[in-house]
């Protein structure tokens, strides 16, 4: 029986070993662009940056930081789409907020992002925590639950029956709020348009009627994918058809 | 062929045929009841059928005068059985006896059809209900206690009542009457539940007490209290081959079957003698102020001028019934006008007993110039503790009031537009830019994938040991209180141990060597099937191995050998291998044990 529950914790303790870094020590990498950045080197600052996303680096300030290089560069719209990427790991950074807010007014359309869905309204701390967050809040309330469980089955009260149920609904409201986080960031159809201008067609080729065009920075909902064309919509009438290359996502 | 029409007027006649009533049935009435004998408390079910029609109206009971009677709905049916219709309603009652004895149930008349239908008498048998100190283990029982047996008039009384339950209870409806002829009620908060230990046992405890003042001398009677519950009793379901997971989830917590039990519960009545207040002492202003009581005054402003206002204050704290606590104003009618305010009453209680605060406000203005005392406010009440009277009063309080002024300042304040808009001035921007990089590197961690086998581990890990640690402790639970269990589990590791030691003994001829397999194989087997193994023949062992579900062929292997034990030990000349028996033994308990 001992040795069958060290197996057991053995077992656990291999798969919640510490993750190894992919990109190995790569703070010194940051490191380095964030000091071509104060150099006022630019665009080299933003190759390093664009280097380590390309090596695997996933990390919300690392997208922050490329975002502010690029707006130092004049791209408004690459700047954007990586404050949005940075968004969906660090929501609740209020620079990340402000320097999103001042590069939309930047463009030349100032679209704003677009609202919250329903669903966000009701599971309202979904937004504000990025998905690791929202699933270590599911484990910790997961826990919870069982440990509670364990102490009721074998002090059985009242007061335990009803920690037992609040703790099983809240989980079954964590766990929703999790899986509603992962379709919102999955499904993610904000787009953001690359370059100084782009065309909105009528279909899906060049020869179709320019419905309206939009400039770089302008944030677009992408509602379908076709033979290297995306449909984009602004809001129910002003929609149509642009080519991929000219939308980041 | 069908057509729509004649589809249509089938179904019509079918539907007709259904919903018209039984013609020609024969209405027939019964009034059954669940059982002849109860106790005080229990409930009776009573149910009058009525076949052969669903539409007469409730049944005219007879006059039950032993029984309170409620209502416990009805139920209808209708069935067809060969193109037969029969309808039945049967209309629930639920009687509780109010006395024990024999009484009859006379017959219950039914009107239909312009007749009038009788059932036929039922008699009860109804019973005192088990002293709970004869039968310490009952499953529910109540008490109730009254904190005094004497009292003096408008003393504080603690009437309790305890449930105590140690099976499933709900729907509990209370009846606790007090006596209001001779008492006057206080809530004393909501009812209390904690566990407690009764003989030995432990018990759920409901406690809800009331404080009682009684309003007259003699003799007082706190009237029985009565509480209907419903009682859950628990079944499980007992099979000889249960899988772990069967026994886990037959666990309450995965809905185990239970069967409820309605129950009344009657405690006995009480008896409070009620002492009238001596006559002795009594002071001057006495007005039935009954407990343990202090007074404290105090004034706003001591120093005020003519025409200003300042409250007096008169607080009165203590044990006993504060509320009734009542004086009449200050007399300062020549000096003061007064104004008083509604008196404020907070109560609060403390254990059981009630204490509380009562708060009198006057608004007073003074009407002339000079030093004034206010006077001393004095209470006189009745300590039942120290059976005497006592007094508490206020210290007396001096006033000084100036001569009103003659010009008033007024330190008005105006709000000044220019000062708050000197105090908030518009910040000009002057240029926009984005904020900073960010440059703390530890915030510069790689994010994994958020689904992993760490994830599936973390949500997965805690049921999992939950799990096997309820599966490992309910082993060690049944192993200390089912003895069956116990055996069969040991069975095995006790037989090898055996088997052991008897390798190492030496000098056992054949005969005594096989009397020494044949009672171990016979106590392995009694362990498993939890009955006594040194006594039992070849041929039960068969049968009951059969009957426990082993394979026949190793029930003929078991019975063959135990006949070979028997016939070596009798034989007159011994000529077993001890090793081989030994061996043929042990493969056999390993393959018994296997297929247990």
């Amino acid at each position: 029986m001992t040795r069958k529950i060290f197996s057991f914790l053995l077992l656990i303790a291999v798969l919640f070993r510490p993750s190894l870094s992919l990109a190995g020590n790569f703070t010194g990498d940051v490191a380095i662009a964030n000091n071509l950045y104060i150099q006022n080197k630019f665009q080299p600052a933003a190759d390093a940056y664009e280097s380590l996303i390309q090596k695997g680096v996933n990390n919300g300030y690392l997208y922050y930081n490329l975002g502010n290089t690029y707006i130092r560069l004049g791209k408004i719209g690459p700047a954007i789409l990586n404050y949005i990427r940075a968004q969906k790991l660090i929501p609740r950074d209020e620079n990340l907020q402000a320097n999103l807010n001042f590069a939309i007014q930047q463009t030349h359309d100032k679209i704003p992002l677009p609202p919250q869905s329903t669903i966000s309204t009701f599971f309202f701390w979904v937004d504000d925590l990025n998905l690791n967050e929202n699933i270590k809040l599911a484990l910790i309330v997961n826990l919870m639950f069982w440990l509670i469980l364990a102490a009721w089955f074998y002090y059985r009260s009242d007061l335990l029956k009803l920690a037992r149920n609040v703790s099983f609904v809240l989980l079954f409201i964590v766990i929703s709020g999790t899986g509603i986080k992962m379709s919102l960031d999955s499904n993610s159809n904000t787009g953001v348009v690359l370059t100084k201008k782009t065309e909105v067609k009528s279909g899906l080729d060049l020869s179709n009627v320019t419905l309206f065009e939009l400039h770089e920075g302008a944030l677009v909902t992408i509602t379908d994918r076709r033979q290297g064309w995306l449909e984009i919509k602004l809001n129910a009438k002003q929609k149509g058809w642009v080519p991929e290359n000219t939308i980041g996502v | 062929m069908f057509t729509k029409h004649k589809l249509t007027l089938l179904v019509f006649l079918l539907w007709g045929s259904l919903t018209l009533p039984a013609f020609g049935d024969e209405i027939q009435v019964l009034a059954t009841v669940d059982r002849n004998q109860i106790t005080l408390e229990d409930s009776l079910q009573l149910s009058i059928t009525i076949k052969g029609t669903q539409n007469t109206p409730p049944p005219e009971l007879p006059s039950l005068p032993d029984f309170r009677v409620t209502s416990s709905g009805t139920s209808s049916s209708t069935q067809i059985i060969n193109m037969q219709r029969s309808v039945s309603i049967i209309h629930n009652y639920r009687l509780i006896p109010m006395s024990t004895g024999e009484f009859k149930i006379g017959p219950a008349r039914i009107r239909a059809n312009n007749k009038v239908y009788s059932t036929q008498p039922i008699n009860i048998v109804v019973r005192k209900a088990t002293a709970p100190s004869q039968s310490g283990n009952r499953p529910v029982f109540l008490e109730t206690t009254v904190s005094k047996k004497e009292a003096f008039m408008g003393e504080q009384l603690i009437y309790s009542f305890k449930l105590y339950y140690r099976v499933e209870a709900k729907n509990f409806d209370l009846n606790m009457p007090f006596g209001a002829a001779h008492f006057q009620k206080e809530e004393l908060g909501k009812a209390k539940s904690y566990q407690s230990i009764v003989n030995g046992i432990q018990y759920h405890a409901q406690e809800v007490s009331v404080a009682l003042f009684p309003i007259k001398p003699g003799k007082a009677e706190i009237p029985a209290a009565t509480l209907e519950l419903d009682i859950y009793h628990r079944t499980q379901n007992r099979t000889n081959r249960r899988g772990i997971f069967d026994q886990f989830f037959n666990d309450p917590f995965f809905n185990q079957t239970t069967r409820a039990e309605h129950k009344v519960l009657r405690s006995k009545p009480l008896t409070v003698n009620i002492l009238p207040l001596p006559e002795k002492g009594k002071p001057v202003g006495f007005k039935n102020t009954i407990g343990e009581f202090n007074i404290s005054a105090s004034l706003g402003k001591n120093d005020l001028e003519v025409g200003d206002t300042t409250t007096l204050t008169i607080t009165v704290t203590g044990k006993g019934n504060v509320r009734r606590v009542s004086f009449p104003g200050p007399d300062l009618r020549d000096s003061f006008k007064i104004y008083p305010d509604q008196p404020e009453y907070n109560q609060t209680v403390n254990g059981n007993q009630i204490s509380g605060t009562k708060i009198f406000k006057y608004a007073l203005v003074p009407l002339k110039s000079g030093t004034a005392e206010l006077p001393v406010f004095t209470l006189p009440y009745f300590d039942p503790a120290l059976r005497t009277y006592r007094q508490v009063e206020t210290r007396s309080i001096k006033i000084n009031v100036r001569p009103s002024s003659t010009q008033e300042t007024l330190n008005l304040v105006q709000a000044n537009p220019l000062d708050s808009a000197e105090a908030k001035p518009e910040i000009e921007i002057l240029a926009e830019d984005i904020l900073p990089l960010h440059t703390n590197l530890d915030d510069f961690r790689n994010i994994a994938p958020p689904l992993n086998s760490a994830t599936a581990t973390g949500f997965l890990s805690p049921a999992i040991l939950f799990f096997v640690c309820a599966i490992f402790i309910r082993k060690q639970k049944r192993l200390t209180t089912d003895v069956a269990f116990y055996r069969s589990q040991k069975a095995y590791k006790n037989a090898l141990k055996k088997l052991n030691s008897l390798t190492h003994s030496k000098n056992l001829d054949s005969k005594k060597f096989a009397s020494e397999l044949s009672e171990i194989l016979r106590e392995y087997i009694g362990d498993k099937l939890n009955m006594e193994g040194r006594a039992i023949t070849a041929a039960e062992v068969e049968h009951k191995l059969k009957e426990s579900d082993y394979q026949v062929n190793d029930v003929d292997v078991t019975r063959r050998l135990l006949e070979k034990f028997e016939s070596l030990q009798y034989a007159p000349e011994s000529s077993g291998n001890n090793r081989e028996l030994l061996d043929e033994s042990e493969n056999l308990i390993k393959i018994l044990e296997k297929n247990s």
